[in-house]
């Protein structure tokens, strides 16, 4: 059995740090992430070519998924701008601020 | 930040009941699995009605930002892939949280749906929703940006 990390990142939090901060204050290094909806000021996704960026001021997060390895989250999906356009790929790395929320679940796989 | 920890982790496949809302499809099966809170992985199908909001600056407002007007994807509308968060409403009924990428006539479109006014298609939806007992998504009126949030509690 795993046992699951209902979590919440808030306004202004950094999407990766966010989440590897709670699972660390949790004992957890390694899961599996399971995004529910959120929203980020502004996204920077990758796939294969330079980084994509999404403009806010609300880039809604519309699915994610991920893991957590080692205590390093690696977060793949879409997310949507103001117009509704949609953009996908790797969230990068430490700019992808938080704007309003983020809800998801971290189920360990420690 | 928040964060709680719920006790072992369960997964359910569940179908959301075509031609509902998308509202009452969720709320349903939920309530067949006996959850008060899950965070739900939504498959591709066909909707009946695909209505969805952006985000637009509401300066001057009681909040900074906000939901802006309704935008219907044209039939035939096709949900690609959602995420959702079910819960607990603040007078304990219940909140679902959705965003989604839609397809349609005019391309592939994506927001935060509006959960009442999506209907779904006749064949509904399959989703994957995991859970925990100990624990569940509720929402709080959160002060600093005038929303109310699904949080864990």
């Amino acid at each position: 059995m795993t046992r699951l990390l209902l979590l919440r990142l808030p306004a202004g939090s950094d999407l990766h740090e966010g989440i590897e901060a709670l699972a660390r204050e949790h004992g957890i290094r390694n899961g599996l992430v399971r995004g529910g909806p959120g929203s980020l000021m502004r996204a920077a996704l990758q796939a294969g070519g330079p980084p994509i960026e999404a403009p806010g001021p609300a880039a809604e997060i519309l699915t994610m998924v991920g893991e957590l390895c080692d205590g390093v989250a690696d977060l793949h999906g879409t997310v949507g701008d103001p117009d509704g356009r949609v953009y996908a790929g790797r969230f990068v790395r430490g700019r992808n601020p938080v704007c309003i929320t983020v809800e998801l679940a971290l189920e360990a796989l420690d | 930040m928040t964060a709680v920890v719920a006790g072992p982790a369960r997964h359910a496949r569940v179908l959301l009941e075509g031609g509902q809302t998308l509202m009452e499809a969720v709320t349903g099966a939920m309530a067949g699995l006996g959850w008060r809170s899950a965070t739900l992985l939504i498959l591709g199908g066909p909707m009946a009605r695909a209505v969805f909001h952006t985000s637009v600056l509401t300066p001057g407002g009681p909040r900074w930002i906000d939901y802006g007007p309704p935008r219907e994807v044209a039939a035939p509308a096709w949900l690609v892939m959602g995420s959702a968060t079910f819960g607990e409403a603040l007078d304990g009924g219940p909140a679902l949280h959705c965003h989604a990428v839609l397809s349609g006539p005019e391309g592939v479109v994506g927001g935060h749906l509006a959960p009442t006014t999506c209907v779904l298609g006749p064949e509904g939806l399959v989703a994957h929703a995991t859970s925990a007992a100990g624990a569940r998504f509720r929402v709080v009126r959160e002060a600093a940006s005038g929303f109310d949030l699904l949080t864990p509690a």
